[in-house]
């Protein structure tokens, strides 16, 4: 925490002091990347509901619902995170626990009201299709900025037309679904405002666009919706928000393998 | 292009006479308007493309081919490469195994591969405490050990999985599968990426010497298609024209005639070209032979209007007389035959297949393009050219005369053509639907040889797809439903053709086994569908990018995929095994029963489709055709008389083929429709002669002697000059193309001697 609160310090001051000082791209990339990470974290805990909408080619659909408790630990280094399924109804009460380090391998536990059992996950769980959707688990929550390199690219027009945006290259440090991607920060607060995956043949596989961004507690902002479009298979999917709630006061207590069967 | 009014009739000698003496007058501007006429087609040979796609020999409408499609789109399926390694020792050996780890990464970077599957990447399940474990069989860095090897052989073999689709017992092939993204989705062409496989290939054949690679798949088939239709007509329509040709020079022996019918011949070759593309149509194997059938078609009218001049010279009569008559004589037959051949390609536009419906289209095109040409660039060769007399080889007027003889007093004719008939009803009975665009490419393709390869060592190369509906269970997840699924996979394990059967059941056993934590009893579908449901989320939250269930399951998993796999079969069996399948799952599971759906059951069925469809056009054909025969004659017993001839050989022609090949694919089906207005040649100019003689008061036989000494030559120089052509197609490497070269080939030889032998036959004993 005091980290980045230290980086988004040193940000403002080397924005303060103009843009006259020289940057390299990857010192820019960097910077851009950790201030937005700052303005994004140390919000404690969140709770949120989440609906997840498929859609294939021709319009089928289908949906996911599940409600996620987000809690940050060790200043930051540390996020655990519940997700609890409510539809379809024959995986209600199914519970996904994960344990995010900055710096090292995430633990998932997944537990399943059948057997009554928890189960720890270990696999490439992170980067696969989450519950045959177009997003991986890793698309879905805030992004380490630990976990890439940055470089800065250029500033343009954000593609879903929010203004005005910084356009980074980040790639990925440890092992992920993805060989690259490109991300649009804008600049008038520092959102995420879309992702485009490439793969490791350097083909764009997915797009993801933020919409309906809301501020909340007068500081953190948060999008109403994520739109993932697979570009391989022509298959969408809609993650839709709701219910934002912050520093409800959830404790580690509430992240543990006993707490999920509740 | 068909002429609306009635052809004009022989006997009414005057107007075509003046027609003739035009044409002959003003040969040189006819000639221009026929080099113009060539010219305006010719130019659309630029626009001429070869098309590299499967699909193009469905419809629109086709019903199976729709359903094919539909699935794709539900389940995000595409076309395919599928690599094997195949030894002749256990190939699961530790640098095997790595190489093929490798290999499985490297397939990854094929342009536009959606999805790669190996027993490398192949996700296990496995329980360790309260932990599972879901990981890629082979580790993915790091050397194996013997050890190692020896348990991911253990694995694989063991898993219905895997078996014989990616791995053969005792592990003597391995498979690589690909799936490639969706067509619409694709960022380069079809051929591309099987150029690029093939690169691969031959990458890791040097890389890995103890073993031989082979590669198959649509994408492989796909390319092997339009290297088929390229090879055609850069090989074969050449090599059909060298061989008329020759043929013409032998049969004419006139340089002038000769020469004048090779150019005509050539410009109705070129003109279909031409016309296939101005209309736009993309040549495949089946469209690419088109213009060797025109240039042999129309070399038969060519053949009697040069052998009419040769004889009026040889008559003393002067060379502009001489044309003069050879054109007067034979305008309204060469019409007729014309415009008969071409209604009868026409009539291909009955097919369900729109490329030979194309095929149709274009030759018939050509046929009137090249009848154009016989009228008005002919004269003028015959006319300026050097005429260089040479000795042809062909049979004498004499020798002619007594064939004649022989055919009107022979008994045993009619007796031995009786008995060819009953063999031949025979011969149909033999004969047997084998459509499947693997089987249709010959030894000579790489496609073949690598499929057949992959076939003996490792798994079936054609699928069949079933989407089974959970319906009222509203879930693939429910027991009942699974339950049903799995009795269904059981059941087509048992049948005879099939090899490997990919099911959601075998899925959720083995998950239930490693929930259980591989104890007795686990090995099972649960009981409820939360706890089915469960143990498939626990196993899609641990696998990887691109490794997931979505090509088993819809999106709103209420419909699951099941997949077999059918070796060395061909159509008749796909359809069957369809068939079979399908009356099974009516009888035994009914809440699930469906369509059994594959490219290669859509293509078989193509077949049948056709064969009906085509039985309209054949009627068509042969009300049309008798129709015009009849105005021709003016004589309806003539007419009536005409249709032996004319029906026989097709059912003499397919007897045959059904004793001594047996084997009719979607090629064969169209040679009835088409043959039937060639064959009908020979019989227009017989009887138009024999009927221009008997109305001059000759008694029969002499009519008949003389009507063979007139065109009896024309009539086997232009048939054994069709048969060479055709002959020629049978040298394809593509089964299409054989078979409706050999089909038409022997239809057209079976009716010279029809024509030649039973007509006379008939006609003695017809009174009139």
């Amino acid at each position: 925490m005091i980290l980045r609160r230290l980086l988004f310090v040193i940000a403002m001051l080397a924005a303060g002091a103009g843009a006259a000082l020289a940057q390299t791209p990857e010192q820019r990339g960097q910077q851009i990347a950790a201030r937005a990470d700052a303005v994004a974290t140390g919000f404690g805990d969140l709770q949120v509901s989440g609906e997840m909408t498929l859609r294939t080619p021709t319009g089928a659909t289908s949906s996911r619902r599940f409600a996620m408790k987000t809690l940050e630990l060790g200043g930051g280094r540390e996020t655990r995170s519940l997700l609890v399924f409510d539809w379809p109804g024959d995986i209600r009460g199914t519970a996904l626990l994960t344990h995010a380090f900055d710096n090292r391998q995430d633990s998932q536990w997944l537990y399943l009201p059948s057997v009554g059992r928890v189960k720890k996950i270990t696999g490439g769980g992170r980067s696969g299709s989450f519950v045959g959707s177009e997003f991986a688990y890793e698309d879905m929550v805030e992004q380490d900025v630990a976990s890439f390199s940055h470089l800065w690219l250029r500033d343009e027009p954000c593609p879903n037309g929010a203004g005005r945006c910084h356009l980074l290259q980040r790639t990925p440090r440890y092992s992920s679904g993805y060989a690259q991607q490109l991300v649009w920060i804008d600049t008038a607060a520092l959102r995420y405002q879309a992702v485009a995956y490439f793969n490791r043949r350097g083909q764009r596989s997915k797009t993801l666009t933020m919409s309906g961004y809301r501020q909340y507690g007068g500081r953190y902002w948060r999008p109403a919706r994520m739109t993932m479009v697979n570009h391989l298979t022509g298959k969408s999917t809609i993650l839709e928000w709701s219910g934002y709630r912050f520093n409800t006061g959830l404790r580690p207590g509430d992240f543990t393998r006993e707490a999920m069967a509740r | 292009m068909v002429q609306p009014a009635m052809p004009p009739l022989p006997d009414s000698g005057a107007w075509s006479d003046r027609l003739a003496r035009l044409l002959v007058r003003h040969h040189l501007l006819a000639l221009l308007l026929g080099g113009l006429l060539v010219l305006v087609s010719v130019l659309g040979v630029l626009r001429v493309g070869y098309t590299a796609d499967n699909r193009v020999y469905f419809g629109e409408r086709n019903a199976d081919y729709q359903a094919f499609e539909r699935l794709g789109d539900i389940y995000a399926l595409s076309e395919t490469v599928l690599f094997a390694f195949v030894g002749d020792t256990d190939l699961c050996t530790p640098p095997v195994l790595e190489g093929l780890r490798d290999f499985t990464a490297e397939a990854w970077l094929l342009p536009d591969a959606l999805r790669v599957d190996s027993i490398a990447n192949f996700q296990h399940s496995e329980s360790r405490g309260d932990e599972i474990i879901v990981e890629s069989l082979i580790p993915e860095d790091g050397a194996l050990s013997a050890a190692q090897a020896q348990r991911i052989k253990r694995i694989a073999e063991t898993s219905d999985e895997l078996l014989n689709r990616l791995i053969s017992p005792g592990c003597r092939a391995l498979g690589v599968s690909v799936n490639l993204v969706p067509e619409g989705n694709a960022t380069v062409s079809r051929t591309e990426v099987a150029r690029i496989a093939r690169s691969l290939q031959a990458e890791w054949q040097d890389r890995l010497p103890g073993l031989r690679i082979h590669v198959s798949g649509t994408v492989i088939g796909d390319a092997a298609i339009s290297a088929a239709a390229e090879r055609d007509t850069r090989l074969l329509v050449p090599a059909g024209f060298a061989c008329v040709s020759v043929l013409m020079a032998l049969g004419l022996g006139t340089f002038s005639g000769w020469l004048g019918t090779t150019l005509v011949t050539l410009g109705g070759a070129l003109a279909t070209l031409g016309f296939a593309g101005w209309l736009g149509i993309a040549l495949i194997p089946a469209t690419a032979v088109s213009p060797l059938a025109v240039m042999v078609l129309v070399s038969a009218s060519c053949v009697h209007v040069v052998l009419g001049w040769t004889r009026r010279i040889a008559e003393g009569q002067d060379r502009t007389a001489a044309t003069v008559a050879a054109v007067e004589e034979n305008l309204s037959a060469i019409t007729v035959t014309n415009l008969t051949t071409a209604i009868g390609f026409l009539c291909l536009n009955f097919s369900e297949s729109p490329p030979l419906a194309q095929m149709g289209t274009i030759v018939s095109l050509g046929i009137v393009v090249g009848w154009l040409l016989t009228v008005l660039a002919l004269p003028a060769m015959l006319l300026r050219l050097p005429d260089l007399r040479f000795r042809p080889l062909r049979l004498s007027p004499a020798a002619l005369e007594r064939l004649a003889g022989f055919a009107l007093n022979q008994r045993g004719i009619l007796t031995v053509f009786a008995l060819l008939f009953l063999v031949s009803l025979a011969g149909l009975a033999q004969i047997r639907f084998n459509d499947s665009p693997l089987k249709y490419f010959d030894e000579s393709f790489a496609f073949r040889t690598d499929s057949d390869a992959i076939e003996a060592a490792l798994t079936g190369i054609e699928s069949v797809q079933f989407s089974l509906d959970s319906g009222a269970e509203g879930s693939v997840f429910a027991p009942a439903f699974l339950n049903r699924v799995d009795r269904f996979a059981t059941w087509m394990r048992q049948q005879d053709d099939v090899v490997f059967v990919g099911s959601l059941s075998d899925i959720v056993k083995r998950l239930n086994h490693t929930l259980g934590d591989g104890g007795p009893g686990g090995h099972d579908i649960a009981p409820t569908q939360a706890a089915n449901a469960q143990a498939m989320m626990l196993y899609e939250l641990s696998l990887p990018a691109g490794l997931d269930m979505n090509q088993m399951l819809n999106i709103d998993r209420t419909q699951t995929r099941v997949v077999v796999l059918l070796r060395d079969v061909d159509g008749q069996a796909i359809v069957d095994f369809a068939d079979t399948a399908e009356a099974w799952l009516r009888a035994n599971e009914p809440a699930i029963a469906t369509q059994a759906v594959g490219f290669g059951v859509a293509f078989s069925k193509l077949t049948q489709r056709n064969n009906r469809a085509m039985v309209y056009g054949m009627l068509t054909v042969l009300v049309l055709v008798s129709g015009l025969m009849i105005l021709t004659l003016r004589d309806l017993r003539l007419g009536l008389v005409s249709l032996v001839p004319n029906v026989l050989p097709a059912i003499f022609g397919f007897g045959l083929w059904g004793w001594f090949v047996g084997e009719v694919n979607l090629g064969s089906t169209v040679v009835t429709t088409m043959t039937f207005g060639i064959v009908v040649d020979d019989t227009v100019h017989i009887l138009t002669h024999y009927r221009r003689r008997r109305r001059h008061g000759l008694e029969r036989e002499e009519a008949l002697r003389q009507t063979f000494r007139t065109v009896g030559a024309a009539v086997m120089v232009s048939s054994v000059a069709i048969f060479s052509g055709f002959a020629v197609m049978t040298q394809s490497g593509f089964a299409l193309n054989q078979h409706m070269g050999g089909l038409t080939a022997l239809v057209i030889v079976l009716a010279l001697l029809t024509d030649l032998l039973l007509l006379p036959a008939v006609l003695r004993r017809t009174n009139q």
